[in-house]
């Protein structure tokens, strides 16, 4: 166990410095291009080789990524462009707000869907599976876009119950993130849902479950103890998938209620060609990702003895 | 004995299929004594799991009881809430189904789900039926009965899961259990040692029980009586004896005439010419699992080699090796005389076509999607380049040489009977034209009657068109129904090759000796006299 965990991180590790290479071949190796980004189009030649010689640039390739990289560590990002402060200071709080939002979604997306997933494979083909079919199919298809749109006129325009949008500029209100979460859950929930859904009908048909019932367990056990456990393990992977997204993919909503998270700051990045903060949000989102595949990989060791033992 | 313990009348059970019911159990009648144990036999398809489960009060889902009655010691099972059925099951009626590794869960310990069924319906505490446990686990000798139980099912081979199903099933010591095909998917070596654990635990605890097979030579070692079955109604019925010594019906002399097709081996072609040679090869997956060693072999032409073994002996290995689907990590294969190329992808078109495979299971082998005449069609394009009304003339002789009518070109496999889809299989062989066939377990799949077809039919083909069979098995009968030469395989290794006579007549090799001696015979005393001699020889 002990040997799986170490080789896991030593892995994510590896993956981690390989997306740092591919990154800074792409954004940096063109060192003109950066002058350009950070001093601005309108800036005169001699400024640039300034810049570029007191920045270092003028150094060799593989000298300055092992610079970059020792910044990257110990938490320099650099100066944002459009800011005009350290990275680090703009990156982190804007981090922290969107992992408030993902925290509150999750709290309420694992035990909605799980628990209408599990109802829902339980019996396949019966009227509770079939409403709930419906129902998650039909949120799900609906884009984050429409689903902003159509919230905001109803809570916000017509019964005039919530804030239309969630700026917090005057320190942190949860009426504000109401909307954000309820838009990311209702598109999400479905998903969710519907994997739960198939995994859970496909262990009913197992022999171990019909060998349960032979038993005479009571059906709760039979679920509980037998169906559940199995079934749990494909949901289990996508709930984590489910936390890359929520951490580095909420640009519509995020930009919609103009609330100051990860995903808006990312796109603003983009547009903008902040190159010091594009690098620092690609690294923190590829981080998230492969840790939630490590915690994933250890925990289906917990879920499934056959690997745990392999 | 003698005391009514269940009694079953006119039972009809439907099945949902092509979007309608139909009848799959049509009014059966069945008694069962206390202590006694009832075989059902019969083909795939004749009902027999479902009426032993439905003895239970359970259904497949897709299935339901429409009619008939089922009383279990004075209780009316179709007449109980689901709740009043909870009851009965696992405590006084259990189940042991065919396939034990898909039948425990993979999540809990093997003693966590043996004591499941008493702790639940509070029999005993966990503690009393673990130090059970340890006691039947040892009874049906599964080695280190103390520890067994800590395993996980992936943790302990088949048949040792087998055994631990039985023990299962025994937990609340019941008075009926239902056996449902429990050593088909075995061995004949671990075969031997689950009837021997299941005889012994039946006697020991005068338990009734209703056998489930489609192997008659099983199930006459353990059955009083005999219930054959086909297409959901009863063909005959009486005691074991009576039934092997005066079958009325003419299925039941036809099941157990079955294995009694031999080729005739005297007006095969003589052939000194080594149409394959392997020599000292090794084989092995991921470059670790060693399992093939040292495999020196030859086959000449217009043959049949049979290679038998148990599961894990690297006999299909040997035919993936032969073939290039698994490259050989050292070692050669020679073709007529000539080096093939290691990989397939490294062997031309001609020599792929001359050497042709055919599959264990005809449904898996078959695109659904496909039609009969597209199937037989490909290889006749692939390989010729034949197209048009020449390839239809060609797909309508091979049917006709497989003994299907040429009408079926049309259809789609699935529409197919397991036998009808091996034939196609047989056929999409043969319209490369191949000079060697390698047959993986393709008699496994099928009913006994429908595998003798089989066999008949590949022997027949081999006369005509001067085949060489590379015929893998572990099926002993099908070997002496159809070999000439006979290589015996034990991990990995060659432990015997020679010619069918000499291997089938003592003395034997130690292994093939086990092997053989393991194979069931249609005589009531066969499991009793063979468990004796061993025992003898054991301590002689």
């Amino acid at each position: 166990m002990a040997l799986l965990i170490t080789k896991r991180f030593l892995l994510m590790l590896l993956t981690m410095f390989a997306v740092s290479i591919i990154l800074f071949l792409l954004l940096e190796i063109n060192i003109e291009s950066v002058a350009v980004k950070v001093l601005g189009p309108y800036s005169l030649e001699a400024q640039r080789l300034i810049w570029l010689e007191n920045n270092g640039y003028n150094e060799p390739l593989v000298i300055r990524y092992f610079i970059w990289l020792g910044n990257f560590l110990t938490g320099d990002f650099g100066t944002s462009t459009i800011y005009k402060i350290p990275v680090s200071e703009i990156l982190w709080p804007r981090l922290w707000n969107t992992t408030i939002l993902a925290f509150w979604v999750f709290v309420f997306l694992i035990p909605v869907s799980l628990v209408l997933g599990i109802l829902s494979g339980m019996r396949e083909g019966s009227k509770l599976d079939r409403t709930i079919s419906v129902v998650s199919i039909l949120t799900t298809s609906v884009p984050e876009f429409a689903s902003t749109v159509f919230f905001s006129g109803v809570f916000v325009f017509s019964l005039q119950w919530l804030p239309g949008t969630s700026s917090m500029f005057e320190g942190f209100d949860w009426k504000q993130l109401i909307l954000p979460v309820l838009v990311l859950l209702v598109y999400d929930f479905g998903y969710v849902t519907r994997m739960t859904r198939a995994s859970m009908a496909e262990v009913m048909t197992t022999h171990y479950v019909r060998t349960a019932i032979l038993k005479g367990l009571p059906y709760r056990q039979v679920i509980l103890k037998h169906a559940l456990r199995n079934a749990l393990i494909a949901p289990f992977t996508v709930l984590m998938l489910q936390i890359n997204w929520l951490l580095s993919g909420v640009i519509v909503v995020e930009f919609f209620y103009a609330y100051k998270g990860f995903g808006a700051l990312l796109l603003q990045a983009a547009l903008r060609q902040d190159v010091f903060l594009i690098e620092a949000c690609t690294m923190v989102a590829v981080f998230v990702v492969v840790l939630t595949q490590v915690f994933s990989d250890i925990a289906y060791t917990l879920l499934n003895p056959r690997i745990r033992f392999n | 004995m003698g005391e009514r313990l269940l009694t079953i009348r006119n039972l009809q059970i439907e099945g949902f299929a092509d979007d309608m019911w139909k009848p799959i159990v049509d009014g059966i009648d069945l008694d069962l004594d206390r202590g006694e144990v009832l075989g059902l036999i019969g083909e795939s398809g004749a009902g027999k799991s479902t009426i032993g489960i439905a003895a239970m009060g359970y259904t497949r889902p897709g299935c339901r009881i429409v009619g008939g009655s089922i009383e279990f010691d004075g209780i009316q099972i179709l007449e109980q809430t689901p709740e009043q059925i909870r009851e009965v099951r696992g405590v006084r009626m259990s189940y042991v189904a065919q396939s034990a590794a898909a039948s425990f869960n993979p999540a809990h310990k093997l003693i966590e789900q043996y004591a499941e069924t008493p702790v639940q319906h509070g029999v005993l505490k966990f503690q009393q039926a673990a130090k059970n446990a340890r006691a039947i686990y040892a009874r049906l000798e599964l080695p280190d009965p103390d520890k067994i139980g800590n395993r996980y099912p992936h943790q302990v081979s088949g048949g040792q899961l087998q055994r631990a199903m039985v023990a299962m099933a025994m937990s609340c010591e019941p008075d009926l259990i239902v056996f449902d095909e429990p050593t088909t998917a075995l061995d004949v070596t671990t075969q031997i040692e689950v009837l021997a654990a299941i005889k012994d635990i039946v006697k020991q605890f005068n338990t009734a029980a209703i056998y489930i097979t489609h192997d008659l030579a099983v199930v006459v070692q353990l059955a009083d009586r005999i219930m054959v079955l086909r297409y959901g109604d009863l063909v005959e019925e009486s005691t074991t004896r009576e039934l092997l010594a005066n079958p009325k019906q003419q299925y039941t002399r036809d099941l157990l005439a079955v294995r009694t097709f031999a080729k005739n081996t005297e007006d095969a072609v003589e052939s000194d010419v080594p149409l394959i040679e392997v020599s000292d090869l090794h084989a092995s997956y991921a470059g670790q699992l060693k399992v093939l060693e040292d495999i020196n072999l030859s086959v000449e032409r217009c043959r049949t080699v049979a290679i038998v073994g148990e599961s894990g002996s690297g006999k299909s290995t040997l035919a993936r090796a032969i073939t290039g689907l698994l490259p050989p990590s050292h070692g050669t294969v020679k073709y007529s005389g000539k080096l093939l190329p290691g990989s397939y992808k490294e062997r031309s078109k001609d020599q792929l076509r001359q050497l042709q495979m055919i599959y264990q299971m005809p449904d898996v082998a078959l695109n659904p999607r496909q039609k009969v005449g597209d199937v037989i069609g490909r290889p006749l394009g692939f390989y010729f380049g034949i197209s048009g009304a020449e390839r239809e003339r060609r797909v309508k002789d091979l049917l006709e040489m497989i003994e299907l009518p040429t009408n079926y070109v049309d259809r789609f496999t699935p529409e197919l009977s397991g036998g009808q889809k091996q034939r196609v299989c047989i056929a999409r062989a043969l319209a490369a034209d191949p000079v060697v066939i390698i047959c993986d377990e393709v008699t496994s799949a099928l009913d006994q009657l429908v595998a003798e077809e089989i066999l008949k039919l590949l022997d027949r083909l081999q006369k005509e068109l001067q085949m060489t069979y590379l015929f893998i098995t572990h099926d002993l009968a099908t070997v002496k129904a159809i070999a000439d030469e006979i290589v015996v395989m034990l991990r990995g290794r060659i432990v015997e090759h020679g010619l069918k006579e000499e291997i089938l007549t003592p003395p034997h090799h130690e292994y093939t000796e086990l092997l053989l001696s393991s194979v069931p015979e249609m005589d009531p005393d066969w499991l009793d006299q063979i468990l004796e001699s061993r025992t003898t020889t054991a301590a002689a």
